[in-house]
């Protein structure tokens, strides 16, 4: 089991990641922007589980999005979207549906979050 | 017969004694005198002669009635005496042969006189002895005129015969028990028969209807009674039994004795007599309709103003039934009132001269006081020779009315078309200005006057839009279109001032409907201009605020993930040195988790605030939902060994809400509940639908309860039962405001029902039929 979190905020990335690895039991790659993302997914082959910020500099999570859907190899890579934004606000709605409907957005993770609520939404995806 | 003979005989006897035994002298002597008188005075002819026929003498009589003197008679043969033809004298010879044997001879002969008068005679003849000679006496009795008259008589007779049998009206004659004994020609068409014998000799009954024979009955007894009946109709019969109306005439013929022997009638067919009459009598009767039913009020009236006659609607009109109108004066019905009398004096006085007057407006008070305007004409009419007026009065209080509501239209329009607050400006193809309203005066800054002296290009449109301006102007009269076009320009006024006018046009035709001009309405949006920038500003602020929320938001959650998830990962790993570690990191944990809560809240009601919520309306089965739900919500009061239980009164009650934005408020009622409730207590969360309309859901718990002057605060903002400084439950006061702002979105509503130490239930509505969805989605799409 392959996962990489996405995240521009270093204590953010490892907020994830120790919370990941306390219950569970999977290898786990970080990055630190969008490019940097895109760049790992093409070279590292397939990963089974991106968690991805939303708000980042220059490529931000839904760019992301969008690079990955015109993308044969990237574009069945399930995400866990993580954002401060609350879901029901109107900013990324819109994006975020389609992006749903795709079916390559799996879910949302709103910060802060409890271990329990991200641990049984990545199990939730990856079906373990 | 025989005593007049025998007398003759004792005449003869007596005349002849005397003669023979008296002297001549003594005979004459008493006799003369009275024969002589006798002779010559005799109203016949009387002539003597020999038995040779020879003239011996005349009387005066004869020579008047053969016009010749004595001496051309006396002492001639009759034959010699010129007064005979070759025609009368066979006749005369034959008589006197026959006299001359003593028989008395009759004989009747016509003849010329001396004077060329055709005369007729009757004559007689007879011998006598006078003196012992035998003498031939003859008296001819002139009687040309009994025959004159006898031949008029016959004459007339064959004439009248002549009309009856022409006549074109029926004749029958009957004897007095109705037997018809003759008819003439006329007759026989009328009954239909084609010769005499068909019908003489039968009842005159035959030739009328059976239902009639009684009436002719009686009235043959009226004829005899009277001499006469005239003009008695009967329906009358043919030949073969048609039946027909008809008038008989009959009169007695009376016979010499003067008594009645026989009845005449005249009889005639009066089927289109009859006809005419039907016709006339139901024109007449749809003349009495007309006049009775007509729409208006028709009455009759003489010249003093004294009503005559009426008709329905006259009777409407007044109020007053027929009988009450009739016989009396306008004046004393007070149908008018005084100040119009004088008009209605006029109108009698020109009816008087004959003249009919146009339609006057007259007031009339009807009997029950009320008022009706009519509308009056007049007109002289001849009723058997005396001058009545008819008058026509049609009810035009409607009418009225309708003119002044219109005129009150028209007033109300006038003063809109001054009050309103928009420019109103008439103005031709040149710019030439028509016409303009008050406050288009007010705006421009000139009187009316001078404006009108001036032209809307040149002299009101600023320079930057004339051209753009007329052009419109131009397009618009050559389109003619009947739609309102809208338009925008800049406008100067007196004082200088630019002001920014919003136009509607529309281009009307002048009263002549030659001339196109534009009727514009102009709203100054000199300021709505300046807020139209204000508002783009203010969204820009908007946009702005919406950005730095954005911004906060991340910047405050980004700490507070690292913090609650690390305090977290270290509560879960227990890597604690020592107890107050232990505490330490539970703190840490609990206050930032609470901060995120704050933080959380605090941005949600900017977002509804500012309206940038989003809430999606999907459908719900609440009974479903509520039984889910209920798990989540036992795990957090198990936690303070509470329960919570569902009480649903219906299945299957389905709303289109926002489920998300329900469990949120259903979460903050239970949490509120284990918060100000007792220890273990049971929360009851309960749906139920008061009505088809609504859905109310509510959470009770047990505990002491809220006091009645804090529930009106509750829903507040930053609300808590306690002041701040001393509370004792933790909280942010924002819970419930939040509860209030969804409930509001969902178009709900919320409340709290409350005693102290029964508990509370808090509360809210939502509608099912959701009526505010539509609306709300267009809100969001506006913003």
């Amino acid at each position: 089991m392959k996962i990489l979190i996405v995240d521009n905020d270093i204590n953010t990335v490892e907020v994830l990641q120790a919370s990941l690895l306390s219950k569970v039991n999977y290898e786990i790659n970080v990055a630190y922007s969008g490019e940097e993302a895109l760049e790992m997914m093409k070279k590292n082959g397939h990963y089974e589980l991106l968690i991805l910020d939303i708000m980042m500099p220059k490529i931000n999570g839904l760019d992301v999005c969008e690079l990955m859907m015109k993308d044969e190899k990237l574009k069945n890579i399930p995400v866990l979207l993580v954002s401060a934004l609350p879901i029901a606000s109107t900013s990324f709605q819109e994006s975020l549906e389609k992006f749903k409907e795709l079916k390559l957005v799996k879910d949302v993770l709103e910060k802060p979050f409890e271990i329990d609520n991200l641990v049984n939404k990545v199990k939730a995806i990856v079906g373990k | 017969m025989k005593i007049s003979k025998n007398k003759k005989k004792k005449t003869k006897q007596f005349s002849e004694e005397n003669f023979g035994r008296k002297t001549k002298e003594k005979v004459f002597g008493e006799l003369e005198g009275k024969l002589e008188s006798i002779f010559e005075n005799n109203n016949d002819a009387i002539i003597f002669l020999d038995k040779f026929v020879k003239i011996l003498d005349i009387n005066k009589k004869t020579t008047e009635i053969f016009g010749v003197s004595e001496k051309e008679l006396v002492g001639k043969h009759f034959t010699k005496t010129g007064l005979f033809t070759i025609k009368e004298l066979p006749t005369l010879i034959r008589n006197f042969a026959n006299a001359l044997t003593g028989k008395k001879t009759y004989f009747n002969i016509s003849l010329k006189n001396k004077n060329g008068q055709q005369i007729a005679l009757e004559c007689s003849a007879s011998l006598i002895k006078i003196g012992g000679s035998i003498r031939m006496m003859v008296i001819a009795r002139d009687v040309t005129k009994r025959k004159e008259m006898e031949e008029a008589i016959l004459e007339s007779e064959g004439r009248l015969k002549g009309i009856l049998e022409s006549s074109p009206d029926a004749i029958t004659t009957t004897d007095l028990v109705g037997k018809i004994t003759d008819c003439n020609q006329a007759a026989l068409d009328l009954h239909g028969f084609s010769r005499k014998e068909e019908i003489i000799g039968k009842s005159a009954f035959h030739l009328i209807a059976p239902g009639d024979h009684q009436k002719a009955t009686e009235n043959m007894k009226k004829t005899l009674k009277q001499g006469y009946v005239k003009n008695a109709e009967y329906t009358l019969k043919t030949k073969d039994g048609h039946q027909f109306p008809g008038e008989l005439s009959a009169s007695v013929i009376k016979g010499h004795d003067g008594k009645p022997v026989a009845f005449m009638a005249i009889t005639k067919d009066i089927t289109e007599r009859k006809q005419a009459e039907e016709e006339l009598k139901s024109s007449e009767e749809k003349l009495k309709i007309l006049f009775e039913y007509a729409p208006d009020a028709y009455y009759l009236n003489d010249l003093k103003g004294n009503l005559i006659d009426g008709n329905k609607a006259a009777e409407e009109i007044t109020g007053y039934r027929r009988e009450e109108l009739i016989g009396k004066s306008f004046l004393k019905l007070k149908l008018l009132s005084p100040d119009q009398i004088p008009r209605a004096a006029i109108l009698l006085a020109k009816n008087a001269l004959g003249k009919s007057t146009d339609s006057a407006e007259f007031t009339l008070n009807r009997k029950d006081g009320s008022q009706v305007i009519v509308e009056i004409r007049t007109f002289p009419v001849k009723i058997k020779g005396k001058i009545h007026v008819l008058g026509i009065a049609h009810d035009i209080t409607e009418r009225k009315q309708a003119e002044a509501a219109l005129r009150e239209e028209k007033n109300k329009l006038e003063q809109y078309f001054n009050i309103i607050g928009a420019i109103i400006i008439f103005f031709n193809r040149d710019g030439k200005i028509i016409l303009i309203n008050k406050k288009g005066c007010e705006i421009l800054g000139y009187e009316l006057k001078k404006i009108l002296k001036k032209n809307w290009f040149t002299d009101f449109v600023s320079e930057e839009d004339k051209i753009k301006t007329r052009a419109f102007v131009k397009k618009l009269i050559e389109d003619k279109s009947n739609q309102v076009q809208y338009f925008e320009n800049h406008i100067l006024t007196k004082n200088g001032k630019k002001i920014f006018v919003n136009w509607s046009n529309i281009v009307v035709e002048d009263e002549l409907g030659k001339t196109s001009i534009v009727l514009g309405t102009g709203v100054d949006i000199t300021e709505l201009m300046e807020s139209r920038i204000a508002i783009n500003d203010f969204n820009k602020i908007n946009k702005l605020k919406d950005d730095f929320l954005n911004i906060a938001t991340h910047e405050l959650k980004t700490p507070l993930t690292s913090i609650i998830g690390f305090s977290e990962i270290m509560k879960e790993q227990k890597l604690f040195r020592n107890p107050e570690q232990k505490n330490y990191t539970n703190i840490i944990h609990e206050e930032s988790s609470r901060l995120a809560g704050i933080v959380k809240r605090i941005l949600m009601i900017t977002r509804f605030e500012s309206g940038r919520e989003i809430i999606k309306f999907e459908p719900i089965n609440l009974s479903n939902f509520i039984s889910s739900f209920l798990i989540k919500l036992n795990i957090i009061a198990n936690k303070e060994k509470s329960k919570v239980i569902a009480n649903i009164e219906k299945e299957n009650i389905i709303i289109k809400s926002d489920e998300e934005k329900i469990s949120e408020v259903i979460y903050n009622f239970i949490d509120n509940a284990l918060k100000y409730g007792l220890d273990e207590q049971v929360i009851v969360v309960s749906v139920t639908k008061p009505n088809k309309k609504w859905v109310r859901i509510a959470v009770k718990n047990q505990g002491k309860g809220i006091p009645p002057e804090k529930l009106d605060q509750l829903f507040d903002k930053f609300s808590q039962l306690e002041p701040s400084l001393t509370r004792s439950q933790e909280g942010t006061g924002l819970g419930l405001y939040i509860c209030k702002i969804i409930i509001d979105s969902l178009g709900g509503k919320i409340g709290v029902e409350s005693e102290p130490n029964k508990g509370s239930t808090f509360y809210f509505t939502l509608p099912i039929e959701n009526v505010a969805t539509q609306k709300r989605d267009l809100d969001f799409k506006a913003v």
